[in-house]
């Protein structure tokens, strides 16, 4: 008898959950709620390299300048005053900026009145305590101690200095040393400084460390009155873009060293030195302590799961539309699915090759306008000569036929030929959906000034051509032996598996002796074969730091760029260093537009000439959210959405 | 025999094996309703273009093409063979690791048997599911890591079987007079215990034989699998993943990516329990007293 | 009986030792580069570092034995490290992740073992009948089924066509309520255990109902295990003499079977539910994944796959721990309760 009564009340109590979870026309309509994968590594401005902190950071904290947006909202998409030009950099914290005839002097204006999201504010005893600015009535605004949670000049140039010193392992701040200082890690300028190699920088006495800041630090940024003046050490046309990134937050100098980091000092600043070797994050004071001048406060910042904001009702330039802003880490692409469609989700990200199933969604609206520009690039990189030793995959011992020789890519019409056995148009077709188009590295379209629009410098599907290219190849003997090829990609990424199976499909059927094996690999085997140079072809993404075609000729065509290192000795010396590493110093050495093009322009059709990649083509970037999501801004080289103007309404 | 066809009276029993038979059917006949493209690779699957929208039943195709267009028919009949292989390994090598180290440790007792005791407790002391994948994923994406990988931590409970039952029949009438008159321990071991140990084993690996293979499709479901191409049922449902929800008019939009590879391996383990199960049935004298899991 | 526990006990970190030590044979396989890869998700990590430079500062050139001294040494001051999957020290991770498991695991548990029992005892009773076969094929099949597509199929279903039963801990906005609004206190992290405490039945509905689909999966597909082990220990049972004598005195069937069947019969299946118990800890990676529920399961699987090594081997320690003492209090429980058994 109580079975059954049991059994009636879970039923009842079943339906009673049901019934109250009938819902409202616009969900949540004070939030606004993005599904995402990927987990945030740190709060800390200085720390964070990884877009899923820029998350955090860029809707959190700001920088002196910011990119104009365009608006991506369910009405449609307006991309009038979206630029990465830098002469449309708008001022953020800064009013008004001035740069010196050589280009090695920027100086800025500090914004006045501006607050953070805690003030210090003196209390009876005393002592200070930071409190949360929107919690103070204008009474109590009045015990707000000056510039502690004002923005100052000081600030800046604390915050500037402060990441300079701290430059973590694999960190961002290469891109503030390289141009106030000439060198790329504080261990090479030590190393510079002192005459000696040191590995660990917190061994440095305190006169070795004031000595390296009053030489080098200090007088990279100075603050005098209202202003910030930087004094490069080299010409270096990119810097005010390097500013708008999220490595050119703006701290409170006072509340950041009450929260236990620098404290300013010139000869015990090493104590703050690469916290946690760039392994373990929490070791910076600011990993999860936020304190900025931007729309919104973090709440809560649940690891991986989950992040809240609220907006920042004092904000300087009014409080955001929007009350709060949800981030959801959510793996599973159909948890995410679920959510958008039932409403419970505002923004989406959804991985290219489910978009068919989001397309024509009732209340989903997916804009993929094929004219915002890309600052990503993506290719096929060829290396010689492969490392055979160990090489479970390539097979050691002479090539005879079996496995391929070492220096396969070291012949320039064989590099020819496989980029002329890549299908395009069957990429774009099947994979894109069509939505794409072929590119020519390495600069990206995003530059449209440096960018050399000539279809000659893109690759056709030619197999005709590279049948004789590749006949004449070591006098004949590669097509007469044909070869053993394993191209690797790492699992789970099923664009690059399509773009290594096409050239597959293509090679073999040129001539069966040319045999291709695609292999999935986990990360770890991927990385580990990157690293010790034994995949003959690799495939690889790259996102832009900042909008200049700078931050992507030195990875991609520098000798002593990161990929240079990946791609083989013969590359390095025989291709990178002799035809571009001039250039890529040329590039940088004046701030005129027009004669950087040109040496842009040089960069490009050398690529090409030399074959050095195969450039896969680029997806028009899409968007998805539901239809009622307004506001959305759009700019490529934002590293997430910037909740600001964002809000939700039907009209 | 007699069991077999006491097996074929039990309605259960005679279902599980009326499945099976289908399965080992598909199994062998699989090189001619699923010709191999590349006769020297007959696992890989044969592809027919590079969008990843799954496509339904058509001429040619008759169960759909998968998530990045993979043949779904080819790849539910040949994983029908990888099934096969990988139950029979996977159990086969754990009953035979389990069985020996079980047999050797009861009846010599002592310190061999407290040794072995004591790994076998180590091994059962991993989590099964993390640590097979752990292995997996350092041994790499092929058939045999992912069979090591489960042999590896799936040995014990034949251990644990086959010594209790030994410890048991260690102690009855005929064994004591053999050893009395001195027959060698391994024939005693291969010719009077055996046999009779080896029963509550035989139903655990019928049960196992199932189980496997959702354990090796759960492998593939998170991450370290085989290779994308290889025709494992596992695999095929891991396409599906991101697919079953399907579009806002057609909810079951691409049933077939699922419900073709999910019910060969709901029915292919569904036979070997209920195999199992009607084997327990019918052995239950032999089993009295002794709970088998 | 206290010499037997003492023994079983000092096993406990031998036990744990082999584990640990198989773990770092394991981890040993990997060449340096391998091990990095955790530190580094994307090659964009390596944009202005030397991977050299990474490996040697986090010693991942060192031989096995120096990293586990080193990792020991750490532990027995207390620190377990930091986990790069999760991005957080060990113990926070643990504290976090825990409870969700813990609760998932409660809560699945109780129709878990009820259910199987009550299913197992119809099926006893009425053996060999239609029900018997409906009962063993409709749990069988559960059995059979892989989780991941029941509970795909399951969200499917309850989710994207009901709209009954969403992914997720949490709603949103009972989330921000819990996690935010300062007025919910956190007494332990098991949030229907919480919301009681709190007096706050808004929480606790909404808990349960994100709780409901990923217990009916479990229970369905655990169901058989149950089953198998009360119909047979039952149909044991009720072969037995006394039973005979009760049915032969006259008493209704209902109560031979309640009064002295069932409770001998439920013996082995004590040891049964036990041991799901603890294997339900384990085995929750896959729910917690398809469900979106933050527990240790998902972080173990993660960990696992990427050689987390911190997060694997604090995991490892408190799995194998807890797998070492819930077999030894069922076996402790099986003796005490049924005489017949000697502990050897």
């Amino acid at each position: 008898m109580w079975k059954k009564f049991g059994f009636v009340l879970a039923v009842i109590a079943v339906f009673g959950l049901m019934a109250w979870s009938q819902e409202k026309p616009i969900k949540n309509p004070d939030t606004i709620i993005y599904a995402t994968i990927g987990p945030a590594e740190t709060c800390d401005p200085a720390y964070a390299y990884d877009t899923a902190s820029g998350e955090i950071i860029f809707n959190t904290y700001e920088t002196l300048v910011f990119w104009p947006y365009g608006v991506a909202d369910a009405k449609g998409v307006d991309l009038t005053n979206m630029s990465l030009d830098p002469a449309k950099l708008q001022p953020l914290l800064a009013t008004e900026w001035t740069v010196s005839e050589d280009g090695l002097t920027y100086t800025f204006t500090i914004r006045e009145g501006i607050r953070f999201h805690y003030v210090g504010v003196k209390k009876a005893d005393g002592s200070i305590e930071w409190v949360d600015y929107d919690s103070l009535s204008p009474e109590e605004e009045k015990n707000i101690v000056p510039g502690y949670g004002e923005l100052t000049a000081e600030d800046v140039e604390y915050s500037i200095e402060r990441a300079m010193l701290q430059d973590r392992d694999g960190g961002p701040i290469w891109m503030l040393l390289e141009p106030l200082t000439g060198y790329s890690s504080m261990r090479d300028l030590v190393k510079a400084a002192l005459g000696k190699k040191v590995d660990d920088l917190k061994t440095l006495t305190p006169e070795e460390q004031a000595m390296i800041y009053k030489k080098y630090i200090d007088p990279a940024v100075e603050a005098e009155g209202n202003k910030v003046i930087f004094h490069l050490a080299q010409t270096y046309p990119p810097f005010i873009t390097i500013l708008a990134g999220s490595w050119g937050s703006v701290l409170d100098k006072e509340w950041t060293i009450a929260q236990g980091d620098w404290d300013g000092k010139a000869d015990d600043w090493a104590k703050w030195w690469n916290p946690g070797g760039g392994e373990v994050p929490e070791k910076s004071p600011l990993f999860k302590a936020v304190n900025g001048t931007g729309p919104f406060k973090l709440k809560r910042w649940d690891i991986g799961v989950e992040i809240d904001f609220d907006r920042f009702e004092k904000y300087w330039r009014g409080p955001a539309k929007i009350k709060h802003v949800v981030i959801k880490k959510l793996d599973e692409w159909s948890d995410r699915l679920l959510l958008l469609k039932n409403g419970e989700a505002d923004i989406v990200y959804v991985p290219s090759q489910y978009l068919p199933q989001v397309e024509g969604l009732e209340g989903v609206v997916v804009h993929d306008p094929i004219d915002v520009p890309q600052v990503a690039l993506r290719a096929m990189f060829f290396t010689a000569p492969v490392v055979l030793e160990g090489n479970e995959f390539i097979g050691e011992g002479p090539w005879d036929g079996y496995g391929i020789p070492a220096d396969l890519f070291a012949d320039v019409n064989v590099r020819k030929a496989f980029c002329m056995l890549f299908d395009y148009d069957a990429f774009i077709e099947q994979v894109l959906m069509g939505k794409g188009y072929k590119i020519h590295g390495p600069i990206p379209k995003a530059f449209d000034w440096a960018y050399k629009d000539d279809p000659s410098l893109d690759w056709n599907y030619d197999p005709q051509k590279a049948k004789e290219l590749l006949m004449k190849a070591r006098n004949g003997e590669l097509w007469e032996k044909g070869f053993n090829l394993t191209i690797l990609y790492n699992q789970g990424n099923a664009e690059r598996q399509i773009a290594a199976e096409i050239l597959k499909t293509n090679l073999e059927a040129l001539n069966p002796k040319f045999r291709v094996k695609i292999q999935a690999v986990p990360w770890k085997t991927y990385l580990s074969y990157l690293l010790s140079g034994k995949m003959p072809l690799f495939i690889i993404g790259w996102l832009a730091d900042y909008p200049d075609p700078n931050n992507f000729a030195v990875p991609f065509v520098a000798s002593y760029g990161t990929f240079a290192a990946w791609q083989g000795e013969y590359m390095v010396e025989n291709v990178f260093k002799p035809y571009f590493d001039d250039l890529v110093k040329q590039g940088m050495a004046t701030t005129d537009k027009a004669k950087r093009a040109e040496v842009y322009y040089k960069i490009q059709e050398l690529a090409h000439d030399l074959a050095i990649d195969i450039w896969l083509p680029q997806r028009y970037p899409y968007r998805v959210m539901r239809d009622w999501v307004r506001g959305w801004p759009i700019n490529p080289i934002y590293p997430g959405p910037y909740f600001y103007p964002m809000y939700k309404a039907y009209d | 025999m007699k069991t077999l066809i006491k097996l074929l009276k039990n309605p259960l029993g005679a279902t599980g094996i009326v499945l099976l038979v289908f399965f080992a059917v598909v199994a062998i006949i699989a090189p001619y309703i699923a010709p191999p493209r590349w006769p020297d690779e007959p696992f890989r699957m044969p592809r027919y273009g590079y969008w990843s929208e799954p496509r339904p039943p058509q001429p040619g195709h008759p169960f759909g093409l998968s998530s990045g267009q993979y043949d779904i028919f080819y790849g539910c009949v040949w994983g029908t063979r990888l099934a096969w292989i990988v139950s029979l390994l996977v159990v086969g090598l754990s009953a035979a690791i389990g069985i020996f180290l079980g047999m050797v440790g009861a009846f010599y007792g002592g310190l061999v048997d407290e040794v072995i005791m004591r790994i076998t407790d180590i091994f059962y002391a991993f989590p099964f599911l993390s640590a097979a994948m752990a292995l997996a994923a350092i041994l790499g994406h092929t058939v045999k890591s992912g069979v090591i990988a489960l042999v590896t931590f799936g040995w014990m409970s034949y251990a644990r079987l086959i010594r209790g039952e030994v410890l048991r029949l260690k102690e009855v009438d005929y064994v004591q007079a053999a050893r009395a008159v001195g027959v060698p321990t391994y024939r005693i071991l291969l010719r009077h215990i055996l046999p009779n140990a080896i029963w509550p084993v035989f139903v655990t690996a019928t049960m196992n034989m199932g189980s496997i293979v959702i354990t090796f499709a759960a492998l593939s479901f998170l991450g370290v699998g085989l290779p994308q191409d290889y025709a494992d049922w596992g695999q095929m449902i891991s396409f599906s993943r991101d697919w079953i929800i399907g579009l806002h008019g057609n909810p079951l939009q691409y049933w077939y990516t699922f419900t073709f590879p999910g019910a060969a391996i709901t029915l292919f383990c569904l036979a070997w329990n209920l195999l199992g199960d009607a084997l327990r049935d019918i052995l239950d004298p032999r089993l009295r007293g002794r709970i088998t899991v | 009986m206290i010499a037997y526990i003492v023994r079983r006990l000092l096993l406990l970190p031998i036990v744990l030792f082999g584990l640990l030590f198989i773990v770092f044979q394991m981890y040993n396989l990997l060449d340096p580069f391998q091990k990095l890869a955790v530190f580094v998700p994307d090659v964009s990590r390596l944009k202005n570092v030397d991977p050299h430079l990474l490996i040697k500062e986090y010693g991942l050139d060192k031989p096995w034995w120096y990293q586990f001294g080193r990792w020991l040494n750490n532990v027995i001051h207390g620190e377990f490290g930091w986990s790069k999957t999760a991005n957080r020290d060990v113990l926070d991770a643990f504290k976090r992740f825990l409870p969700q498991t813990v609760e998932l695991t409660l809560w699945a548990a109780i129709p878990i073992i009820l259910g199987g029992i009550w299913l197992g005892q119809l099926s006893a009773v009425k053996q060999n009948s239609a029900i018997d076969q409906f009962a063993r094929v409709f749990a069988v099949t559960g059995w059979s089924l892989p989780t991941f597509v029941a509970g795909i199929l399951g969200l499917f279903i309850f989710y994207g066509l009901l709209h009954w039963f969403p992914p997720g801990r949490l709603s949103t906005n009972v989330g921000l309520y819990v996690f935010t609004s300062g007025k919910f206190h956190l007494y332990t992290g098991i949030i229907t255990l919480d919301a009681i405490l709190n007096w706050n039945w808004w929480v606790f509905a909404d808990a349960l109902r994100h709780l409901i689909l990923p217990v009916v999966t479990l229970s369905y597909v655990s169901w058989a295990l149950l089953l198998r082990v009360t119909r047979s220990s039952m149909l044991e049972t009720l072969r037995q003499e006394y039973i005979m004598t009760a049915r032969a005195k006259g008493l209704p069937e209902r109560v031979v079977i309640k009064r002295h069947a069932r409770r001998n019969a439920l013996i082995p299946v004590a040891t049964i539910a036990g041991l799901t118990i603890a294997g339900l800890m384990g085995g929750l990676v896959i729910t917690e994944t398809i469900f979106d529920l933050p527990g240790i399961g998902r972080w173990a699987a993660n960990a696992a796959r990427q050689f987390d090594m911190p997060a694997l081997l604090a995991y490892l320690l408190f799995s194998g721990f807890l797998i070492v003492i819930a077999n030894l209090t069922v076996d402790i429980l099986y003796a005490v309760i049924d005489p017949r058994v000697r502990l050897e």
